[in-house]
């Protein structure tokens, strides 16, 4: 870990021997231990630590950014130098007004000491506490144990010092039926994940046993045919669309230009009445921040209320372009994506995820979606069911099926929903942890079988 | 750099059954333009060390940004304890596949001329040019242009005495137009989707692309497909271009035959593969007309390098000939497993991450067809052309793939144009009913700079030679009415 005051010494640095007009530091820290196994043994297993500077300078309304991995003073004064030089060169951008001014943050609690120092053996125990569940049950365990800490730090000439260190940790184990030799052919196979800030938190058996209870489904694997089932969703599926929501329909420039699926439509009823969603990266329950990557404070945003649209998210300078005030998701410069929401949450239901399945007369429980992509800007995304596939029957999970292609648009979907969990689960989102429930949709649709 | 290599080896000496270290150093620059101005302008220059040891049969990795001498210490016994836990799962002791040494390995990508060294002005010049006249189109909403050029220099050791210095550069970038109208969003791009064509090479790749000279076919393409009609659903026969047969390499040839998830080591995220070694020199992938080779000395691919990053020097061969499967992508240590030859293609995102088994150029070969006589001899079908989107399991057998744009083939003539073309497959059967691949003349390297894998995820530059080919009776158009 580096300190604050450390950092501060090499921000304090970069701002005082910056002669553009203004400057903005961006520092990363990161340190990772992350051990992965498969067919029941350790294969890849590191450690490693990163430092990165970045340094956006202003000059006029001229724009350039560079980083290096280098902190000692010659390399920063190197960076510096190079950065305004190429800024020169840079065309005026009329629509930039300024860099962003002090803030007031919400302190929030995301740092974990035990998360931080937790070693590459303790990482290694808990990989022997799957494999043994594993072994038990005559399946293969595949997974990653990882722990970690994020430092990052923004500061600039107009006043801006934010510092915030935040631990996560991970595990997800996949466990499949047959041995180690041939494990890539397909099969029945579950899986079972939980992130958390704190890794005392993790309860590694109950996981295990999760991804084993689907793995080991005592019924033959069945093939069922393609078109619309009613689903249940289970989180990480449900996280998997909101990821591609949340990058292509609630920042604030695709607003704008008219390729969100809620351009023009804020005020209006775009999902089900039964659908409530808003960014809160300052909710403990997920993986907080109090600040964007330009230093800007974050806020709350209602984004969905009772299926109406009622806000998009902006960064700074789409926020100034377009005279709102910055929501807090900027991400790193030079940012060429959008802003982008990172800590989602779905308001929870009242249903447990028996109950979801229970309601259902002929459909399909979904563990997880994977290679998910967007066919078009409306959020019609094709993907694949993975790993826990189950034939629901008047009620029963029944069976596992071969995995299938689904072609939904999304919003449709989430118009659709007969039920929501009342539990929530922490998912990873590109920029921290969303927050969602287990789903039941009804008509949902399926295109395609994966099968030889 | 090589000093720094060379005595990290040393610390490491009598307490390892094996070990190589990499000193990395990357640059990138990056300028990207939107509708009238330079919206990134980015430079980034990273340093690290990178420890790979092997310690009573069990892989332990370290790696810092921090070249202090200390540091790199701390480095060397993270890597050992790394190991030494690694060892508390019990397993089989890996072993690596015998490679010779190579004492003084060398390679430099071929460059006429550094593009580290041509102006921003003159990068950004060409950018704006190409963005103006993609604007002039009332439609086109969004116009952006793209530039980047990244090169790696690195020294790897290894304890086996072997010592190789490379300095691999690639340069590349694109256009892409968005128009916009009635709630209808469609892109179009040049050369290809997401940021353009990357080739190893220097400041006369982006030179050759002429930006600008397609500017305007881009923007009226984009334009016209808002009007155009939705690609039908049913099956047809389909031309694809160059762009999107790569991508289809990719996915469905290029992934399922790296060796390392066919043993289960990707199981967890990138997933698995259908090509299952028993089926090796036997399994029917494609048409006979079907020959995939794995490339890495292909001059100008973006895959392409001395050595991988276990020190084996870059290598072509077959993976796919006449339509059956022969080959696999391997390491030192799937090699072992298998009885197989590592072939060189291990390679490592940065200095932070471990080398995995990545694709090199895996490339189509060329066939024999004129692209015009290909269309001509087909009565009923759709071209389709550049991608938009992609989707395939994670045993590589069901795909889907969208792309920019779709064109009516009618009694050998091309016609109406069609928006949100798309069409899904299952891999063995859609490369079997490959009837037709164009020739050299239509056969281009694809450069593919972002393909993942690994945990933590790592994204590799590949290549993909291509031409258009035909495919017969595949599903076409899988969006319902409502959600086009």
């Amino acid at each position: 870990m580096i300190s604050r005051k450390k950092i501060k010494q090499i921000t304090d640095y970069i701002l005082r021997i910056s002669p553009a007009d203004q400057t903005e530091v961006l520092v990363f820290k990161s340190n990772l231990g992350l051990t992965r196994f498969a067919n029941n043994e350790i294969h890849q297993n590191l450690a490693r630590e990163n430092f990165s500077v970045s340094v956006r300078v202003v000059l006029g309304q001229k724009i350039g950014v560079g980083s290096a991995s280098n902190p000692s003073k010659e390399a920063l004064a190197q960076l510096v130098k190079r950065t305004v030089e190429a800024t020169k060169y840079q065309k005026p951008d009329p629509d930039f007004k300024t860099l962003p001014g002090p803030q007031k943050y919400s302190p929030v609690a995301a740092f974990s000491q035990q998360t931080a120092a937790f070693s590459p053996h303790k990482r290694a125990v808990e990989v022997r506490k799957v494999v043994r569940l594993a072994s038990e049950g005559h399946l293969s365990a595949f997974g990653v144990f990882q722990t970690g800490l994020n430092e990052v730090v923004v500061a600039n000439s107009l006043g801006i010092f934010a510092y915030h260190p935040g631990t996560f940790s991970n595990l997800n184990v996949t466990m499949k039926k047959g041995g180690p030799v041939s494990p890539s052919q397909g099969g029945q196979s579950g899986y079972a994940a939980f992130n958390a800030g704190d890794v005392r938190t993790i309860k590694t058996e109950e996981v295990a046993r999760q991804a084993r209870q689907k793995a080991a489904f005592s019924k033959r694997m069945i093939e069922v045919p393609k078109g619309e089932y009613e689903v249940v969703l289970e989180e990480a599926a449900v996280n998997e669309m909101m990821v591609y929501m949340a990058y292509l329909g609630f920042g604030g420039r695709a607003y704008h230009e008219r390729r969100s699926f809620l351009s023009g439509k804020l005020g209006g009823q775009v999902l089900g009445e039964n659908i409530t969603i808003w960014d809160d990266a300052l909710n403990p329950a997920g993986l907080p921040m109090p600040f964007d990557f330009e230093g800007v404070a974050k806020k709350k945003v209602v984004l969905i209320e009772k299926g109406v649209a009622r806000a998009v998210v902006y960064d700074h300078y789409h926020a100034q372009k377009h005279g709102v005030e910055p929501t807090g998701h900027g991400l790193p410069a030079p940012n060429t994506l959008d802003a982008l929401v990172g800590h989602l949450h779905f308001e929870p239901g009242g249903e447990t995820k028996d109950e979801l399945v229970r309601k259902i007369k002929n459909g399909l429980l979904i563990t997880r979606f994977w290679y998910v992509n967007a066919h078009h800007h409306n959020l019609v995304l094709t993907g694949m069911t993975r790993d826990g596939t189950f034939l629901i029957r008047n009620g029963e999970i029944v069976a596992p099926v071969y995995n299938l292609r689904f072609t939904q648009s999304i919003p449709e979907a989430l118009r659709r929903v007969t039920g929501i969990s009342k539990e929530l689960k922490v998912e990873e989102s590109w920029v921290g942890a969303n927050l969602v429930p287990a789903l039941r949709i009804a008509g949902f649709r399926f295109t395609g079988v994966s099968k030889l | 750099m090589k000093g720094l290599a060379l005595k990290t080896l040393d610390w490491l000496e009598g307490k390892v059954d094996y070990a190589d270290v990499r000193v990395v150093e990357g640059d990138d620059e990056e300028v990207s333009t939107r509708n009238g101005t330079v919206e990134a302008l980015g430079q980034t220059n990273s340093l690290g060390i990178g420890v790979r040891v092997l310690v009573k049969g069990r892989w332990g990795f370290a790696a810092t940004s921090n070249l202090e001498r200390k540091a790199i210490q701390r480095t060397v016994q993270k890597a050992l304890e790394v190991a030494s836990a690694s060892t508390l799962v019990k397993g089989e002791k890996t072993k690596l596949a015998p490679v010779s040494r190579i004492k003084n390995g060398h390679y430099q990508t071929p460059c006429q001329k550094d593009p580290f060294q041509v102006s921003l002005q003159k990068k950004i010049e060409i950018l704006l040019k190409a963005d103006r006249l993609m604007r002039k189109k009332g439609e086109v909403k969004v116009a952006q242009g793209f530039f980047r050029c990244f090169r790696e220099r690195k020294i790897f050791a290894s304890t086996e005495g072997t010592l190789i210095n490379q300095e691999i550069l690639a340069t590349g970038g694109g256009i892409e137009a968005t128009a916009v109208e009635n709630g209808e969003v469609q892109n179009r791009s040049y050369p290809n989707s997401f940021r353009g064509q990357f080739q190893t090479g220097g400041w006369e790749i982006f030179e050759k692309l002429d930006l600008p000279a397609q500017a305007e076919r881009v923007a009226e393409e984009a334009e016209a497909l808002l009007t155009a009609k939705n690609c039908p659903t049913g099956e047809f026969d389909i031309i694809l271009d160059g762009p999107q047969v790569a991508l289809q390499v990719h996915e469905s040839c290029g992934h399922p035959t790296e060796l390392d998830r066919v043993l289960g080591s990707e199981i967890s995220y990138a997933g698995g593969s259908f090509l299952k070694p028993e089926g090796l020199w036997k399994f029917q992938y494609g048409s006979p007309i079907v020959n995939i080779t794995a490339d890495a000395t292909l001059p100008g691919g973006l895959g392409t390098f001395g050595f991988d990053d276990e020190g084996v020097p870059a290598q072509r061969f077959y993976l796919v000939k006449n339509g059956v499967h022969v080959g696999y992508l391997t390491s030192r240590e799937t090699a072992y497993k298998t009885g197989l030859t590592p072939n060189g293609t291990m390679r490592a995102q940065s200095w932070a991450d471990l080398p995995l088994i990545r694709m090199t150029n895996i490339n189509l070969e060329p066939g024999s067809w004129k692209l015009n006589d290909l269309i001509a001899e087909t009565k009923k079908g759709i071209l389709m052309s550049v991608n938009k989107a992609w989707s395939i399991d994670d045993q590589r057998i069901n795909f889907q793939f969208g792309c920019e744009w779709g064109q009516e083939i009618k009694h050998g003539k091309l016609g109406r144009i069609f928006k949100n073309p798309s069409y899904t497959g299952i891999t063995p059967k859609f490369w079997g009913s490959c009837d037709a691949i164009c020739s050299k003349d239509h056969w281009q390297a694809w450069g593919t700079p972002n393909c993942g894998k690994g945990e933590p995820s790592q994204t590799m530059y590949v290549a993909h030679g291509a031409a258009p080919a035909r495919f017969r009776k595949v599903q076409v158009g899988m969006m319902k009415g409502d959600e086009r």
